[in-house]
């Protein structure tokens, strides 16, 4: 079972990615902004990151510059959600050090399938 | 687990969306110039829009997809935010709120005309992208012949570990693909003290033997791409055996190469979690500097969204958490055990404070509710030409969820009222020598265990004659007689009260300060008014913390128990064998003035011998006093209310029940139905008499 932690502003987001990824043996754990969910990658050991860019307080990109800090972190895969589907959007987020993209709206099983690509259980 | 269905979710989470959204654009008509205002706006829609396509609602993403490029302009400031655009804008957000809250009334043809509206802000050479741009378009390159297999040389960034792409799982993800040789390739490793721990030094020559797509293969580094060397050529048919030995060793046991990889793999990549990121972590960028907007939010949103009933359901279990701790309690006193007494004590203590935790996990800020007025007071200052300032304190103070639902009616009312009686037009407030533009205040505060909330407007203040005249004319007062000016503003809250000459499309339509004050007082509230003549009118609510708990006193009538809640007790007097004797008539006489009782036991249908004492209880609504007679008048007694089931909801003279510390219930008597029933016997009286 994997600790997977989803940060979003939008908790209708992270009600469906908990709804989809419980199910499949995950652990699911929220954050509403990306500080709580710096906070929380702090609190504890995580196994994925799955993070929104547009949010209030500490952005998506500022939240995986600030993971990728975290000692516990070297290595964690985080992956953002991303409406746009130009590429500048995702260099950016990749030059600050994110893993991969789901690139919203997406269905259930493609976010089953990337997280399956990042977590080993 | 129970999981609340997202789509729900979504719902809710777009009415509070809608509120941001809301306030942002009104804010920004006032201050077109703050740019925390429009990203909130920007950052609504997006998240309207995104989370909308996700949830099926696609005339909602497609719709706001447009809304919000028109937003994008403003936000890179290309366009202000004139007055026009806001009111579109502000028509555009109930069309959205329609659409996922009753698309049935929505009609495309408004839709249209307001997407129409938007698009003059967005110049001609920026057409609005058609909705399918939300949803990517997978680059479908055609796929190639089928191959018997294929070679691929992977080389990657060094960094890639560090950003949570591990070679070795996607190894593993092509060796899914079909039989694989790996083969590492090891001359880019370092010696020892030139390594960097965290660095992928490994590079890997992979047959593959599977006629595969080269989509799929794609799909398996579709994160890396960017990061790594990929050279991918089609492998032949009868492929020659590599000369290498150590390729050899590997052909007869594919698996086992992998297996090999990996320990080489994880001696490099092993290290890296321990080790703190070194010099070679990203720099961190400079962050925009939190400002009061991030502040703001960050309150609101430090919080974990419960169902309301599952917190009724928490009360309703420290209730009876806190009745079965009275019964140790009792228990404890009645015996001679230190120690059980010691644990009573304790449990009780803890109760008390998980009751008090408990109900404060049901208050919520009043400002959720007043920002909903602000829309109300932006369009009535349109429709009337009264332009008028709306300003709000005490947003934080904190009151019951339930009583914030049912304060918003009361409030819009007397919002209304304030504007179209309260405030003058603007010629006459210029004639006063007062400032064209009028004022109301919305306010919360605290007082003692009450919460004041006050509506207040600068307008012309109530016409006290007019009042009293209309009061003579519908018979409520006699002509000429004396009385206060405050007893003459009473009337207003008398049914079917209207000073209004005019009835406007605002107030004046029957649904009066009557209303209002019966709501206000069914929450146990109490409504009050005071005026000034030329300088406004102030209506204060005084509202109890919260309805969950009362402070009440208990009573026992024959074998029941029941309780009166204690604001609306005004004295317990005995009842005299005078009054004893007036049977019929039941009347009290309270130091010279006659008060009706109703005799409970009748009532209740008591069996057994009354007690030869009764008690009355004199309870009243207001003006009218009623007395209640009882067996025995128990004591305080602070209650935690339950409703009655929907079995009982005929059962007018009860308002709830509660349970005692010996486990019984006591039935909660609804003092307003008891003093009309009082009422109503006493007329029934007079016709009998007069007959």
């Amino acid at each position: 079972m994997a600790t997977i932690l989803t940060v979003d502003d939008s908790p209708s987001i992270r009600q469906m990615i908990k709804v989809v990824l419980e199910p499949a043996g995950h652990n699911v754990i929220e954050a509403g902004d990306g500080a709580q969910g710096l906070a929380k990658a702090q609190a504890g050991k995580l196994d994925l990151v799955i993070t929104d860019l547009n949010m209030p307080v500490m952005n998506g990109l500022e939240l995986i510059r600030a993971l990728r800090k975290l000692p516990s972190a070297v290595g964690m895969p985080i992956v953002f959600l991303t409406t746009e589907s130009n590429d500048t959007v995702k260099q950016e987020a990749k030059s600050a050090g994110a893993t991969g993209w789901i690139t919203k709206p997406f269905k259930p099983e493609q976010l089953l399938a990337v997280v399956g690509k990042l977590v080993r259980t | 687990m129970s999981a609340m269905d997202p789509t729900e979710v979504f719902r809710q989470e777009a009415s509070e969306l809608f509120e941001v959204l809301e306030g942002a654009l009104l804010d920004l008509g006032q201050r077109p110039d703050d740019r925390e205002l429009v990203d909130s706006a920007f950052r609504a829609l997006h998240t309207i829009k995104g989370s909308g396509a996700m949830f099926g609602f696609d005339k909602v993403a497609s719709f706001t997809h447009e809304f919000e490029t028109a937003f994008d302009r403003v936000r890179k400031g290309e366009i202000k935010p004139t007055q026009e655009l806001i009111s579109v804008a502000l028509a555009a957000k109930d069309y959205i709120r329609a659409l996922i809250e009753d698309p049935q009334s929505t009609d495309d043809i408004i839709g249209e005309a307001i997407l129409d509206d938007l698009r003059r802000f967005v110049s001609a050479d920026q057409p609005a992208a058609p909705v399918a741009a939300i949803a990517e378009a997978p680059p479908l390159s055609p796929a190639e012949s089928k191959q018997a297999g294929w070679h691929l040389y992977l080389e990657f960034e060094s960094h890639i570990l560090r950003n949570g792409s591990n070679p070795l799982d996607l190894l593993e993800d092509l060796c899914k693909l079909g039989p694989c040789f790996v083969v590492p390739i090891t001359d880019g490793i370092p010696f020892l003290d030139e390594m960097e721990p965290e660095d992928c030094y490994l590079k890997w020559d992979v047959k593959l033997h599977a006629a595969c797509d080269k989509d799929a293969i794609d799909d398996v580094f579709m994160f890396v791409q960017d990061e790594m060397k990929l050279t991918l050529s089609p492998l032949e048919q009868v492929e020659a055996p590599a000369p290498a030995p150590l390729f050899q060793l590997l052909d007869e046991e594919p698996v086992a190469a992998v297996e090999m990889a990996a320990p080489a793999i994880e001696a490099v990549a092993a290290p890296a979690a321990e080790q703190p990121a070194a010099k070679a972590e990203p720099k961190p960028e400079a962050r925009p500097e939190p400002r009061a907007e991030a502040k703001r939010e960050e309150r609101g949103i430090a919080t974990v969204r419960v169902q309301a009933e599952r917190l009724d359901e928490l009360m309703d279990r420290v209730g009876e958490l806190v009745i079965a701790q009275a019964r140790l309690t009792q228990l404890a006193a009645s015996g001679s055990d230190l120690s059980i007494k010691m644990i009573a004590e304790e449990i009780e203590r803890l109760a008390s404070s998980l009751r008090d935790t408990t109900m404060g996990a049901r208050m919520v800020p009043i400002g959720s509710l007043f920002g909903r007025f602000r829309r109300l007071v932006h369009d009535l200052s349109r429709d009337l030409s009264k332009p008028v300032e709306f300003v709000t304190s005490g947003e934080d103070t904190e009151l019951d969820k339930t009583m914030i639902e049912c304060l918003a009616d009361p409030l819009v009312h007397l919002i209304r009222n304030a504007i179209d009686h309260g405030i003058e037009d603007t010629a006459t407030r210029a004639a006063n020598g007062k400032t064209e533009q009028g004022r109301i205040e919305l306010a919360a505060v605290h007082s003692g265990a009450q919460v004041l909330v006050t509506v207040k407007d600068n307008g012309g203040g109530l016409n006290t004659a007019r009042i009293r005249a209309k009061a003579e004319e519908q018979g409520l007062i006699a002509p000429g007689a004396v009385l206060s000016d405050h007893e003459i503003h009473q009337f207003l809250f008398h049914p079917g009260f209207s000073t209004a000459q005019t009835i406007s499309a605002l107030s004046g339509r029957g649904v009066g300060m009557d209303v209002v004050k019966r709501t206000i007082e069914n929450m146990r509230g109490s409504i009050d008014l005071s005026t000034r003549s030329g300088q406004g009118t102030t209506v204060t609510l005084r509202l109890p913390l919260t309805l969950a708990i009362i402070e009440g006193l208990l009573i026992r009538v024959g074998e029941g128990r029941y309780i009166i809640p204690l604001s609306a007790v005004e004295e317990c007097v005995e009842l005299t064998a005078e009054d004893e004797r007036s049977r019929g008539r039941n009347f009290l006489n309270v130091r010279g003035n006659l008060v009706p009782f109703l005799r409970l036991r009748e009532l209740m249908a008591a069996s057994g011998v009354p007690d030869r004492h009764q008690k009355t209880i004199i309870i009243s609504t207001g003006e009218t006093r009623v007395g209640l007679v009882a067996d025995q008048i128990i004591g305080n007694h602070q209650t935690v209310i339950k409703s009655l089931s929907k079995l009982h909801s005929d059962v007018t003279i009860f308002s709830g029940a509660t349970i005692l510390g010996d486990g019984t219930a006591a039935l909660i008597l609804d003092v307003a139905q008891l003093v009309s029933l009082a009422q109503s016997k006493v007329e029934k009286q007079h016709i009998n008499e007069a007959a």
